[in-house]
């Protein structure tokens, strides 16, 4: 019986992302992509099976741990790969005190269940293979974490603050953040950027990979009504890119955030090719913190990512 | 009905004719194909001539194409012979350089750099490799025998080879499940990749490469020898065991460069090998010293188009070419392993 619930749940979300897209395929508008209360209610038609004032939430993955902020309730449990460090400072400070549940991609099930959570929020991709397992533990919200864009980590927080049954907060919450987003955006349209290209990626010792159109940095920086130097490849979120492949990008402003201290980066530095670069000649290659622009996806994150442009475009 | 002895020479000359010029074509094509930008082999013209600014097609064949191009041929080549040496000493034609440990070894250790802080201490994926190959190619040596004075049986190695191998994987998975954010860069590393080629891995990798053939060739009378038997070999005054640390130490050079500039390259040093065993037994012919430059030429060849389609198949992006010679060379070793049942 549980299984077939499930299997309902599933279907309704597939087509309640897929209905919610295609509803805002040609908006503008991030407000557009957000889910009805109808939508919502069917994300989640097992909603009684959840606590109605849940206390101890374990969160498996960053988002979560944003959309449980954003509707008002503090996770006492995370994973957080066991370094604190991973959770941005907005996160820490709002959090304080919680008990780390190690890995995020090989969850310790014991240290979940000395969590003691009543509620679990789980990535729907990464976490299904131990979904009976966590259910042992708490009821278990699955939503999508991993891979997903902007418009998808909102509608994810809407679910989270239905389950978490503070819809209001999470509302209120996300018109906040879509009232800076909307003032940033204008910002924008005002300075030079907004007739240029800018282009997000994380540079490692073994390669540059370019967020693509529609990885979250990609859908962040479309929802600014900036252009990407890259519309037409929407195949992969993240695009491993040679120095050919980003002179033929060639964006006039490239944003990247570092993960080793010597990257294929500085390799490139000494090419004549890499000064060819418009973003090398008018010195608009920006290092931006990777924690917000690749390594938590949620509203903070995205507001951070807006105001480093807006203070970028300005310079 | 008997059967000349010498090899019709005509063959011999066409099929190595037919080699060279499918390798040069591969090399032009890669140079050249599938970019945003309008490149031609015009460009060492341009080059050539020199001139106070060189125009961005022409930087792009030379600064970012040739040295890939290069890295692809040295690495399809070195691959090559290093599957044929492993074959001839192990006697087996399933055999391939990766059962020394080398890629298992190189991805183990830039896993591990990745999530600890041997990423300090080696601070390039090119030294992680090499070192990595280097440990655990000498553990499988040092496993299978290979210190002592004794003749080796082959099979001693390949079973040394497994277990280390798996050990390394064991490694390899649990690093990679630690990493997490950088377990994607160590992925797209593992699956062998020479898109960020550089000029800078040229000086070391050609002349290794050279050195590693020419001493190859310089083994491969003895290696004739070796083909009949470790009894018949040693009857006829050759030291086997010897020869078998010889190619080891030629397979562990040759591999160890080639997966440090590239990552590991899957199946080429399995494939490479027979097809060059059943084009040389059309022409009459298997001696080492004509397999030897042969799978050095098909091997590169072999690379080079590889490189090629890698940047065909999802153009503009860009797809691994290790998943393209592993996607090629997987049929075939289900294909030769069904016909050695039969």
């Amino acid at each position: 019986m549980n299984r077939f619930f499930l299997i309902c749940a599933a279907a309704l979300t597939a087509s309640g992302f897929a209905h919610a897209q295609d509803k805002a395929q040609d908006s503008n508008d991030t407000a557009a992509h957000l889910l009805s209360a109808e939508e919502i209610a069917a994300f989640v038609p097992n909603i009684d099976d959840y606590p109605a004032d849940p206390q101890r939430i374990a969160a498996m993955e960053f988002s979560f741990v944003g959309g449980a902020l954003a509707a008002g309730k503090r996770p006492t449990a995370i994973s957080d790969d066991g370094n604190p460090e991973k959770l941005i400072p907005e996160f820490r400070d709002a959090v304080g005190e919680y008990t780390s549940l190690g890995s995020r991609y090989q969850p310790n099930i014991e240290s979940i269940a000395d969590a003691k959570p009543d509620l679990i929020i789980a990535d729907k991709d990464r976490h299904t293979v131990i979904k009976d397992d966590l259910e042992k533990i708490a009821p278990t919200l699955f939503v999508k974490s991993r891979g997903e864009d902007y418009y998808e980590n909102l509608q994810a927080a809407q679910v989270i603050g239905h389950v978490l049954h503070q819809d209001d907060t999470m509302s209120k919450s996300i018109e906040d953040h879509l009232q800076k987003m909307r003032d940033a955006r204008d910002a924008l349209q005002g300075s030079k950027m907004a007739d240029e290209t800018v282009q997000f990626a994380v540079i490692t010792d073994k390669g540059m990979w370019m967020h693509g159109p529609t990885s979250y940095a990609g859908t962040v920086i479309s929802s600014l009504g900036l252009k990407s130097p890259i519309p037409e490849q929407t195949e992969e979120a993240y695009i491993p890119t040679s120095l050919e492949q980003l002179l033929a990008a060639d964006p006039d402003w490239l944003l990247v955030g570092r993960y080793n201290d010597h990257t294929v980066l500085e390799d490139w530095k000494d090419s004549p090719l890499y000064q060819n670069l418009k973003a090398v000649k008018n010195d608009h290659v920006v290092e931006v913190d990777s924690s917000y622009w690749s390594l938590s996806r949620s509203m903070p994150s995205a507001e951070r990512m807006a105001q480093d442009l807006i203070a970028h475009s300005q310079e | 009905m008997t059967r000349s002895i010498q090899p019709p020479r005509w063959r011999l000359y066409a099929l190595f004719l037919l080699a060279i010029t499918v390798l040069l074509a591969g090399f032009a094509v890669a140079l050249t194909a599938y970019s945003h930008f309008p490149l031609s082999l015009a460009a060492f013209g341009e080059w050539w001539q020199g001139g106070e600014s060189l125009s961005t097609p022409t930087r792009l064949v030379i600064d970012i194409r040739l040295p890939r191009v290069l890295v692809a041929v040295c690495v399809g080549a070195n691959l090559a012979i290093a599957g044929l040496l492993m074959q001839a000493i192990t006697r087996n034609p399933l055999a391939s350089p990766t059962i020394l440990g080398i890629n298992s070894g190189a991805a183990c250790l830039v896993a591990l750099a990745s999530v600890t802080a041997l990423g300090d201490l080696l601070p390039t994926t090119l030294l992680q490799a090499l070192i990595g190959a280097m440990i655990a190619a000498t553990l499988v040596m040092v496993l299978a025998g290979y210190t002592s004075d004794r003749l080796i049986h082959p099979l001693r190695l390949i079973l040394s080879g497994v277990a280390i191998n798996a050990l390394l994987l064991g490694a390899t998975r649990a690093a990679l499940i630690v990493a997490d954010e950088s377990s994607f860069g160590v992925l797209y590393w593992l699956a062998g990749s020479i898109a960020n080629s550089r000029w800078e891995n040229i000086p070391w990798l050609l002349p290794l490469s050279l050195f590693g053939f020419t001493w190859a060739w310089w083994l491969s009378p003895r290696l004739n020898i070796l083909a009949l038997g470790d009894d018949v070999a040693s009857s006829l005054g050759t030291n086997v065991i010897s020869l078998q640390r010889q190619c080891a130490s030629i397979i562990l050079l040759l591999t160890a460069a080639s997966v440090a500039v590239s990552g590991p390259i899957a199946f080429v040093g399995l494939i490479i090998p027979h097809a060059a065993k059943k084009l040389l037994l059309a022409c009459r012919a298997h001696s080492y010293q004509l397999l030897i430059p042969l799978v050095a030429i098909l091997g590169a060849a072999l690379m080079a188009w590889s490189d090629v389609l890698s940047r065909a198949v999802a153009f503009p992006a860009e797809t691994p070419v290790g998943l393209l010679t592993a996607l090629i060379g997987a049929p075939f070793f289900i294909l030769l392993a069904c016909k050695r049942r039969t």
